[in-house]
């Protein structure tokens, strides 16, 4: 054993029972729980999300399109010597047990998938359901109180389920994702009777081949796409563009970056105090003929091992809660990826490069130290300018490696540090306003004033971290219990609840009947789908601006309907509206998107047809009545020869709820969506990534609350030395502990009060913008937040500081 | 409540021991120190008398206890045995809060390593003792005697700013600002190059004189201790008078 070795060995037993060591461990432990926990969780959902490996889309090129896809291209594919097989994806109702699930059906022929594999239970036998029978997912059978070997109703036919699917490729994208998955055999799919022109579907062709042969379809097709459509190749990853929810994965790494930044300071800290109290021993140390360069070793080393101890504890305890949260995401992303190596590393070589980078300018100083030191105690050993500087560079560079990005790194760095600045400073004035206003009223105004000039910058960063956290915790808070059900209440009671779509125009009239039978309103509207193609006979690529291409609607099918009069919730801003004239009508903020105004044409691209018609009017639609709400509307007639649906909406009342199952036991090839459910489920997802976040966000606090203790420490010695001069001076000891007290009180209430009104304004910004709900204020929390704040550091400050009688004071003094 | 006395301190039969191995600042050492025996026994029986007005130094080698009598003489530490009163007043019969508030008014200290707070300017360190009182005119007391030691221009500088003498010139203004009767100095030149020293003490005494406070002043330097009215040896346990 090298005698660096020995003593670096040494050194960190006796370690343990430093504060100043404890903290940094402390820190280093958390800081790698929190991202590793981050990390994981973020890498797996983002894979999970996004992967298009052969295996997950199940095949090697996919050709995705919204219109069924026509033989020549699957002969032109088969000629390339690519096996093929075509999938139709669609969402309809499952019916048993007089209970019906919206499900994601995928129709499929012989062979299926051409990459990776279904895994059912019991185990398949062949590719694909056989004669008469389904497989579908866990939950199914669950949510219809069935099980194996039932049957189940999609459509007219009556299925039996004959295998539980436990994981398959080709799931296809988004939130279809969520409803239970069915696979069925393509060729029993018509007498279903769902399907019929004008439905909503999704297309896939999927492709096996040589990688020549892919790659040379690939690029002949690629080019001559038709609108929706698309190309995925499994070997290329450069297409991959995130759906919303991945990249809300990529959200978590910025949370990761505030237990970054938060673990950054208190390690610094830390280091900083811990590095002032081994001067006298590295002089000794030297004195004793150590070279500067061992020295530096000893420390290096046992930096080292307390990074070992705390990243082996820190990574175990972020997996563990990685899959705690996993288990819960699972139930809505069937597909989850494996943990990656690189992912679980991440953390801990992160936490590694950061402490030893803090390192440089604190403990770096130690070997410079002259033995004079040893005696002398009034020169701290600080790093110098220099160093701080390219300590400050290379975390950079290593938070940019992290993000992936340096813009990102740099400017969600300088955002919370300029808030948490903001925080600090509008803080540190509101205690010193406080101050000034006790001033004459109590007897210790002026000593708090002295303290509060003395403790100014601590009191910063003590107040400028803590608000930010309380803020963002409360809002949280206040999203998952309160914004939701305020949102769902602001719903007029006998608003629609239920939407029908994918009505097939024969049933038009007998649904009708139905529903009149059962007293139920509902109107019916045509529905055609089509996407926009030309302006004013222009293409619309060539007339638009960049800014006005990027409008959501042009990158799907729209919903168009025709009307003799315009609903009551559609009210005319613009133009007239006359059934007799063709002519169409657009709602408002579309035609502010595109540019359009009165007597522009727009030619839309219906199922391969084109139809234009000149805006005649312009309307302001009310998107949450709950009605059917149409971008265009058309003079009647000018769409009935295109392939149609109808739509519906209409309130069924709680006790009559028995009415839906009847609905789509006699229309079983309309879609029933509950809103109802629809509302539950969201909320429920809400809750569940509300309650992730806030194990997320409750850690994040926790590391704060070690950054204050580590605060507080830094400064025990100062506060206790001077208190013990305030008391030989004439003070009592109640006095100063009443000094602390107020202090602490103060810097609660105010932290509190910030942080209420930081989470307030951002309450209401979520409420404005995203919820469409009137502004209220809360007063629960300029109540609790204040609270919370001055009970966490009183309590802190109660722990750290300890009791300092007398007697001791002056031994103290002459010790210092 | 002052008694009519010419005594400024009145020390009596003072004893004072510490349990064995913690005879130092650490009051929380284990219960495994306290059956290694008995108790450590600094100083038995000591009797002082200062009157008031008078100077009087304490001299002896380190580690006789010098300071420690000193906290028992300022009312800070409790004697193990005996009785100190201080203008009559016996500051172990008071309760917390009036103790401190009479030692607040009474009695100051000089200390050798100035025990300036780094944070505060020359002016807040001088009217920190006031502002512990809730003094009104802290501030404008502690500028005249910032004046008065020679400091009027530099009020505003902090403590590393300024020399160690002139650091030791504020820690006498903050003593003298409460205008005590008493006044303890701890080494007060220990820090000092002999000149810087000198004028120290040279303030140190005319101030006393001027406002008749009782100067305890503790020291090595037996020099220093000859300008004293009186001056006590403390050695092996006993205080012993010197002739000056």
């Amino acid at each position: 054993m090298t005698p660096v070795w020995h003593l670096a060995t040494k050194q960190i037993r006796s370690q343990w029972r430093r504060a100043d060591w404890l903290t940094l461990m402390l820190s280093l432990f958390m800081m790698m729980t929190l991202v590793t926990l981050l990390t994981t969780t973020s890498d797996r959902l983002y894979t999970s999300l996004t992967s298009q490996s052969a295996d997950i889309v199940g095949a090697d090129l996919v050709l995705r399109s919204q219109q069924p896809i026509g033989s020549e291209k699957i002969k032109q594919a088969q000629d390339a010597g690519i096996t093929t097989s075509a999938v139709t994806q669609f969402v309809s109702m499952a019916e048993a047990n007089e209970t019906n699930v919206l499900s994601t059906i995928r129709a499929v022929d012989n062979p299926y998938p051409l990459r990776g594999t279904i895994v059912t239970e019991p185990p398949k036998l062949q590719d694909i359901p056989a004669k008469g029978s389904v497989w579908v997912d866990k939950s199914l059978l669950s949510r219809l109180e069935i099980k194996l070997n039932d049957s189940v109703f999609i459509g007219y036919s009556e299925f039996s389920i004959s295998r539980i699917l436990i994981d398959s490729p080709d799931r296809g994208r988004g939130f279809a994702n969520f409803n239970p998955q069915i696979i069925m055999r393509s060729d029993e799919l018509e007498a279903t009777g769902i399907l019929a022109p004008g439905s909503r579907a999704r297309y896939r062709l999927l492709m096996r081949g040589e990688q020549a042969n892919i790659t040379a379809l690939q690029q002949q097709w690629q080019a001559t796409l038709a609108q929706g459509q698309s190309l995925i190749n499994a070997r290329d990853d450069s297409q991959i563009n995130g759906s919303s929810i991945a990249n809300a994965s990529r959200y978590l790494k910025l949370s990761a970056l505030l237990s970054l930044l938060l673990g950054t300071v208190a390690i610094l800290l830390s280091l900083q105090r811990y590095s002032n109290d081994q001067r006298t021993r590295s002089a000794l140390l030297l004195s004793l003929g150590m070279t500067p360069r061992q020295l530096l070793q000893v420390y290096a080393l046992q930096l080292f091992l307390g990074w070992l101890i705390a990243a082996v504890l820190g990574t175990t305890i972020g997996l563990g809660l990685h899959q705690l949260i996993a288990m819960q995401v699972t139930e809505y992303l069937p597909h989850i990826s494996s943990l990656s190596i690189a992912s679980i590393a991440t953390s801990p070589l992160l936490a590694l490069a950061i402490l030893f980078i803090l390192g440089l300018p604190t403990l770096l100083p130690l070997g410079q130290i002259s033995i004079l030191q040893m005696l002398r105690k009034e020169t701290a050993v600080t790093g110098s300018r220099k160093q701080y500087l390219s300590c400050a560079a290379l975390l950079l560079v290593a938070i940019s490696l992290y993000m992936n990005s340096i813009l990102v790194a740099l400017v969600i760095t300088l955002l919370l540090l300029s808030l948490g600045w903001l925080a600090g400073f509008v803080a540190q004035h509101g205690i010193r306003l406080c101050v000034k206003k006790l001033q004459g009223k109590i007897a210790l105004a002026p000593l708090l004033t002295l303290r509060l000039r003395q403790q100014r910058h601590w009191h910063r960063l003590q107040a400028g971290v803590f608000s930010l956290l309380l803020a963002i915790m409360a809002v949280l808070f206040f999203v998952r219990n309160d914004l939701i059900e305020q949102w769902q209440g602001s719903i007029p009671a006998d608003s629609p609840n239920h939407f029908a779509i994918n009505i097939q125009p024969w049933e038009k009239d007998r649904l009708n009947t139905w529903m009149l039978q059962q007293q139920i309103t509902a109107k019916l509207y045509p529905i055609v789908r089509g996407r926009i193609s030309h302006i004013n006979d222009q293409l619309v690529a060539d007339v638009l601006t960049q800014e006005q291409s990027q409008t959501h609607a042009l990158r799907r099918p729209l919903n168009m309907t025709w009307q003799a009069e315009l609903s009551d919730h559609n009210t005319l801003v613009k133009g007239q509206w006359n059934a007799e004239i063709a002519g169409l009508s657009i709602e408002r903020e579309l035609s502010e998107d595109l540019g359009l105004s009165l007597g522009d044409s727009l030619s839309m691209n219906i199922a391969g047809q084109q139809l234009s018609a000149d805006i005649t009017s312009i309307r302001e639609v009310d998107w949450e009545s709950f009605r059917p709400n149409f971008y265009l509307i058309y003079t009647p007639k000018m769409l009935e020869q295109f392939p149609l649906t109808y739509i519906t909406s209409f309130n069924i009342p709680e006790q009559e709820i028995a009415k839906s199952s009847l609905l789509v036991k006699a229309f079983p090839t309309l879609t029933l969506i509950d809103i109802d459910k629809l509302f539950k489920q969201a909320q429920d997802i809400i809750a569940k990534l509300v309650d992730s976040a806030s194990v997320v966000m409750s850690l994040t606090i926790l590391s704060g609350v070690i950054m204050l203790l580590t605060i507080l420490q830094q400064e025990l010695s100062q506060r206790r030395y001077e208190g013990a001069l305030l008391q030989t001076l004439g003070a009592s000891e109640k006095q100063t502990k009443q000094l602390d007290l107020l202090e602490f009180c103060l810097l609660g209430m105010t932290c509190g009060i910030i942080a209420a009104a930081m989470a307030e304004l951002l309450l209401a910004i979520m409420s404005a913008r995203f919820f469409d709900l009137p502004v209220t204020a809360h007063p629960m929390l300029w109540l609790s937040l204040p609270i919370i704040a001055t009970i966490t550091f009183i309590g802190i400050g109660l722990l750290v500081r300890g009791k300092l009688s007398l007697e001791d004071c002056y031994a103290l003094l002459k010790a210092s | 409540m002052q008694l009519k006395t010419s005594l400024a301190i009145d020390a009596q039969q003072l004893s004072k021991s510490f349990p064995n191995k913690s005879a130092h600042t650490n009051s929380t050492k284990t219960a495994r120190d306290a059956n290694q025996t008995a108790e450590i026994s600094l100083f038995k029986n000591l009797d002082l008398q200062i009157n008031k007005g008078e100077s009087v130094a304490i001299i002896g080698p380190s580690g006789t206890g010098k300071s420690t009598l000193l906290s028992l003489l300022a009312g800070l530490d409790a004697p193990t045995a005996g009785k100190v009163t201080l203008s009559g007043i016996d500051l172990n019969s008071l309760g917390e809060a009036e103790k401190a508030a009479w030692r607040a008014k009474n009695i100051s200290f000089v200390f050798q390593s100035f025990h300036l707070l780094p944070e505060l300017s020359a002016l807040e360190n001088t009217q920190l003792p006031l502002d512990i009182q809730a003094h009104k005119q802290a501030q404008t007391l502690a500028r005249k005697w910032l004046e008065s030691v020679g400091l009027g221009a530099r009020i505003e500088h902090f403590p590393a700013q300024l020399s160690g003498g002139e650091q030791q010139r504020v820690a006498i203004a903050r003593a003298f600002v409460t205008q005590p009767s008493l006044l303890f100095a701890d080494e007060p030149t220990g820090n000092l190059d002999t000149k810087t020293g000198e004028n120290i003490i040279k303030l140190l005494f005319d101030f006393s004189a001027k406002t008749a406070a009782t100067l305890v002043l503790i020291t090595h330097d037996e020099h220093l201790a000859k300008r004293c009215d009186h001056m006590y040896k403390l050695s092996e346990g006993q205080l012993t008078k010197v002739q000056v």
